[in-house]
């Protein structure tokens, strides 16, 4: 009992207490001057910094600091830093084949910070995904798609596509496209579909609905109506106007052939 | 109703307190509003027919007439043991009105104008012991238009046609809506065509005159050469002592509220 109590002692004894203490204190003193940092860059750059402070910019400056504090914590402790300094030279190279993607997005997140082509809360469409902007950071962008689905698109996937933002302008146009037969009366058409956008509760009276027609065909005639409706209801509207003009020339005796729907971002 | 009679709107400025079982029912032009206390919850049921020349007003507490409860809309609101007191009065909109007058008017050069507008008005409902807005209940079916010179440059406002009264008499009375009180000084050299006018109401302070009648601050627009906004001052319609202050602007005005008449007139 003696000897193994003997053996714990001269373990504990053998344990750098000052060079651990010394090493703690330093931890501590280290995250006091990381908060002291981040509140004063916080203070000095405002409104922007939340901004850039929400894009994870703290995380790497903890990481940095901390990194730092950890390599004079294993000086103190005597460990030979040739052999450390050695090693990440050989780590650095591993990483930076391994981080070029993380990286190009890292880079491509700055740019969009200063472009701004959209904010939290925007609807956008990029890579054929439209959805609604839940977060953005400096590797990626969340977006709620309208099916409810969670994406994670790469920011550098942003940058290489066009992205459309469906709520930067606070009215969108909806085209419709119609083809009727070329013994309807076209102003009779054209009476009923301004008749409906005016009876419509979602359709804006100004920009005036404009009625033309594209194309005379061989039996057809290709006619456009063009209306507008606020960003905030516009999916509604895009819903319910074509039900309602479908039922407006049925009841007035008349046939749509076909339509599309196209819809402009403006 | 008529003008004359409007003393009798003077009871918006005073409270309700609700009783449980004791129903209350308000006609206020087109807008038909039931309150339906019970005991540990109240509702608000109402209709609007649309008729915007409805000059309806009458209201009934007890009400024992019944509810055409199929035709309603509802909304519910729950509290503890006490029924709150609530405040039934008229506010202003949640966004600028586009008015077009009936027939387009010109103001000669040098000359001035006053031009007495009206505007619909929601109804809103006021908790007075912790003076929170509970809700707002539109008297008409509101038209949303874009007013602006492109689809890129303006502001999606509420649509109301008017006949735009040189003489406040010849204004036809509705007592859902709010009289304003425009002047328009022509300075231009050539004559001021107006064919559309924006009421910012959102920044519009919300009084009762003496008569009674639903009045917002005027505005006084001076219209210098080249037709530019040479001022623009918002100001009580009136002598102070002879209004009250029914809601205060539900916006701060900023600095620079207007910038040209294109933002205010067409």
């Amino acid at each position: 009992m003696d000897i193994i109590t003997q053996a714990v002692f001269e373990i504990i004894n053998q344990i750098p207490w000052k060079s651990l203490s010394a090493g703690l204190f330093l931890f501590v003193l280290g995250q006091i001057v990381l908060r002291l940092i981040d509140w004063s860059v916080g203070f000095i750059i405002g409104d922007w910094g939340r901004q850039v402070r929400a894009l994870s910019y703290r995380r790497a400056l903890g990481y940095f600091v901390n990194f730092l504090l950890f390599l004079l914590f294993l000086k103190i402790l005597g460990v030979d830093m040739k052999v450390i300094l050695g090693a990440a030279g050989f780590l650095t190279i591993a990483i930076g084949f391994a981080a070029r993607t993380p990286i190009s997005n890292l880079i491509s997140g700055l740019f969009l910070i200063f472009e701004r082509p959209f904010v939290v809360g925007n609807v956008i469409e990029v890579n054929g995904v439209m959805g609604e902007v839940v977060s953005r950071n400096l590797l990626s962008l969340t977006i709620r798609t309208l099916d409810n689905k969670m994406m994670r698109v790469p920011n550098e996937v942003v940058m290489a596509t066009s992205v459309s933002n469906l709520s930067y302008f606070p009215i969108r146009r909806l085209d419709l496209d119609y083809l009727i037969s070329n013994r309807e009366s076209i102003s009779r058409v054209e009476n009923i579909f301004k008749d409906v956008a005016s009876r419509n509760g979602l359709a804006l009276d100004e920009p005036i609905p404009y009625f033309y027609v594209r194309e005379f065909r061989e039996n057809a005639i290709l006619i456009t109506f063009r209306v507008w409706s606020s960003s905030v209801d516009f999916l509604t509207f895009q819903s319910e106007f074509p039900k309602e003009i479908h039922r407006a020339m049925r009841q007035a005796g008349h046939e749509l052939i076909r339509h599309s729907i196209e819809t402009q971002a403006q | 109703m008529n003008r004359e009679e409007a003393q009798a709107l003077k009871v918006f400025q005073t409270q309700l307190k609700l009783e449980s079982g004791v129903d209350f029912h308000l006609r206020y032009g087109p807008l038909d509003l039931y309150i339906v206390p019970e005991a540990t919850e109240f509702r608000v049921y109402w209709m609007t027919s649309n008729d915007w020349m409805d000059s309806s007003f009458h209201y009934q507490y007890p009400f024992d007439g019944a509810l055409p409860l199929n035709l309603l809309s509802e909304k519910r609101f729950a509290f503890g043991e006490k029924c709150p007191t609530l405040k039934v009065a008229p506010i202003l909109g949640e966004r600028p009105f586009v008015v077009k007058p009936n027939t387009t008017f010109k103001i000669l050069s040098d000359e001035r104008a006053k031009i007495f507008l009206s505007t619909p008005m929601n109804m809103a409902l006021t908790d007075v012991d912790n003076q929170q807005k509970i809700d707002e209940i539109p008297v008409l079916h509101r038209v949303k238009t874009w007013f602006g010179e492109t689809p890129t440059h303006g502001q999606l406002c509420f649509f109301t046609k008017i006949h735009a009264a040189l003489v406040e008499a010849n204004l036809p009375f509705r007592p859902h809506r709010a009289l304003t009180h425009l002047h328009i000084e022509n300075r231009c050299k050539e004559p001021l065509t107006i064919e559309k006018l924006k009421i910012p109401v959102n920044y519009l302070t919300l009084y009762q005159d003496s008569r009674g009648l639903f009045v917002t601050s005027s505005l006084h627009l001076t219209i210098g050469s080249g037709g530019r906004l040479k001022r623009l001052q918002i100001e009580p319609p009136g002598p102070l002592s002879d209004l009250v202050v029914v809601e205060k602007p539900r916006e701060a005005i900023p600095s620079t509220l207007f910038q040209s008449t294109a933002e205010l007139m067409r």
